[in-house]
């Protein structure tokens, strides 16, 4: 038929100039990333070294790398390591099984929308360190407040998201799935859900930011363990480098796992246009 | 030659005409005498989203009957109820006053015995072309072998074999369209409800799936609503033409088109019949578009 024969070319045509866009942007991004990672180290090896500032506020970047594992050597990082990072995962999988099941609901009952989601947006607006003395006064001054106050910065940020999402679903789309005989459980299962990943994506990097907000301000008030303990015992003892090498592996730690998620996103949603086309 | 095609293609349809002539004085005889689809007064209301005790009267009093295999085509100005009315046939939307019978039972909700093709596709973006033309056979827990078989056949009958494993971003919008009309037949469902199916493709594409469109409706011999927005599309695919009134909409006037099928646009234009049936269709549409503006 022509009109396929058409269609084949034009669908063919797009694809190579979408993978020959792709291929090269993804070349100049990783190249980027490189030469811009060098160039601040390099900057601040250099403005450490010569400048004057005293290594009390500026270490150089090569002595806080190498205290990483000086701190390895003393057998304090890997155990407060885990400790925090145990606290984040608990936490943030706390705020994911409660959040995303009260989104669906709140996204699809009107009635629960009503009523719960006022509490919700308060929830997610309210700023963690007003929360924290609460939290601290319910659960106690120990590893619990941490995960709790992860968990209560996840919730919200998730839920709000996906919320949204299930309520924008396509009307098509379900007016679809209806007169085709989906039950209401087959909507859910197989409109509502794959079309709500992308909003799970969102919500599930900005509920993790927050949450590793939540995560250091607990870790700055919580301190018999966890990397919050390196902190404080170092500050005290005025070892900038390892306050920063600290830091270092805090971000090294947030950055991961938002590319994480992202590339678990980008698998589940390969149906999606690429963005840019 | 050419000549001798299309004098061959002529006999054929005026006995392909002949047949339906038949097969409906059969379906008397059969004790058949009632239509398959009756719409019988309905009126159907839509609550404004603001203000309150606000109603919008979507339909007003609409009746209408379709006999088995009938092609009915419904043409009307923008807003009158004509999607309304596909939605309440479908037993998605639920009439203030009068009633739906299929086969003399009335319509409650979904079934089988029908299906839907969408203007806007409805496709799922996260389902490949074969999936997609699955989805209803699998709602309804129909996937045996048998299914299988026949998910691959409509695939081939609207022509996008070769693209089971594309998704709809994929495809073009006519290819879109098919994915969705190989998904209605997938269920073999008695009825096809179809809501301006060719609003958003070309107006080549257009031409080629009206040309489909009629060969597949003649091969599976189904009874098919289609509403359109196309006087000449309203023409060429029905075995009758239903004009509704501006809002609240019922059915004005009903055409019967006894035109030789199969019909194309291109071979009709310069037909009298087809030109005089167009003007008239086109008067009793265009006043009701002015009524729809006026009021
Ligand atoms: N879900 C709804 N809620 C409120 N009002 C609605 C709803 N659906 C339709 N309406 C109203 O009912 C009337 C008929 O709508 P409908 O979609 O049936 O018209 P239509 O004939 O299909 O129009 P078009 O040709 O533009 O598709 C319109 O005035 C519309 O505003
Ligand atoms: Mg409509």
């Amino acid at each position: 038929m022509s009109t396929t024969s058409l269609d084949t070319t034009a669908e063919g045509f797009i694809g190579r100039i979408g993978s020959r866009f792709k291929g090269r942007s993804g070349l100049n991004f990783a190249l980027i990333t490189v030469v811009n990672v060098a160039v601040f180290v390099i900057v601040w090896e250099l403005v450490a070294t010569y400048s004057g500032i005293p290594k009390l506020f500026l270490p150089k970047i090569s002595a806080i790398a190498s205290d990483i594992p000086q701190m390895n050597a003393e057998g304090i990082l890997l155990l407060n390591l885990w400790f925090s990072v145990k606290n984040f995962f608990i936490g943030l999988a706390v705020g994911v099984v409660i959040g995303l099941p009260l989104a669906y609901a709140i996204g699809s009952i009107k009635f629960l929308d009503r009523v719960l989601s006022p509490y919700l947006w308060a929830l997610y607006s309210i700023p963690r360190i007003i929360l924290l003395p609460l939290v601290l006064l319910w659960v106690g001054i120990n590893n619990n407040a941490r995960l709790a106050i992860v968990a209560i910065s996840v919730l919200p940020s998730l839920a709000v998201v996906v919320m949204d999402g299930v309520k924008t679903t396509d009307a098509t789309m379900l007016r679809a799935a209806r007169i085709f005989g989906a039950s209401r459980w087959q909507q859910f299962l197989h409109v509502i859900v794959p079309s709500t990943i992308p909003f799970i994506g969102t919500g599930l990097r900005m509920g993790m930011l927050r949450g590793l907000i939540g995560l250091y301000i607990g870790e700055l008030f919580i301190t018999q363990n966890g990397i919050g303990s390196i902190i404080a015992y170092a500050s005290v003892r005025f070892r900038t480098a390892r306050v920063f090498a600290v830091l270092l592996l805090f971000v090294l730690f947030a950055v991961s796992n938002l590319a994480v998620t992202r590339a678990i996103e980008t698998r589940l949603t390969r149906w999606r246009a690429p963005s840019g086309l | 030659m050419t000549e001798q095609m299309e004098r061959h293609t002529e006999k054929s349809a005026d006995s392909f005409g002949d047949q339906r002539l038949q097969e409906s004085s059969l379906g008397g005889v059969n004790g058949k005498d009632h239509a398959l689809i009756q719409v019988h007064g309905l009126t159907v209301e839509y609550e404004r989203a603001l203000g309150k005790n606000e109603h919008i009267v979507a339909l007003k009093n609409f009746s209408l009957d379709v006999r088995e295999g009938e092609f009915v085509t419904v043409l009307g100005p923008s807003g009158c109820g004509k999607s309304t009315l596909l939605n309440v046939i479908s037993g998605l939307v639920f009439p203030k006053e009068g009633d739906v019978r299929v086969d003399g039972k009335p319509v409650t909700g979904p079934s089988p015995k029908w299906a839907m093709v969408f203007q806007d596709y409805g496709l799922m973006p996260w389902r490949t072309v074969e999936k997609n033309v699955r989805f209803g056979l699998e709602m309804q827990k129909k996937l045996d072998e048998e299914a299988e078989e026949r998910v691959r056949h409509y695939i081939r009958m609207v022509g996008l074999e070769g693209f089971e494993d594309a998704y709809p971003r994929e495809l073009s919008g006519g290819m879109r369209q098919r994915v969705g009309l190989a998904r209605a037949l997938a269920i073999e469902p008695e009825i096809l409800l179809m809501d301006e199916p060719f609003a958003a493709v070309d107006l080549i594409t257009r031409e080629l799936m009206q040309d489909e469109i009629s060969r597949i409706i003649a091969k599976t011999g189904k009874t098919v609503i289609f509403v359109t927005h196309s006087v000449d599309e309203a023409i060429i695919l029905g075995d009758r033409l239903v004009v509704v009134s501006a809002r609240p909409g019922r059915a004005k006037c009903a055409i019967e088109i006894d035109l030789p099928k199969p019909r194309s646009e291109h071979s009709l234009r310069s037909s009298p019949e087809y030109v005089s049936l167009r003007d008239r269709v086109w008067s009793e549409l265009s006043a009701e578009v002015q009524l729809g503006r006026g009021g």
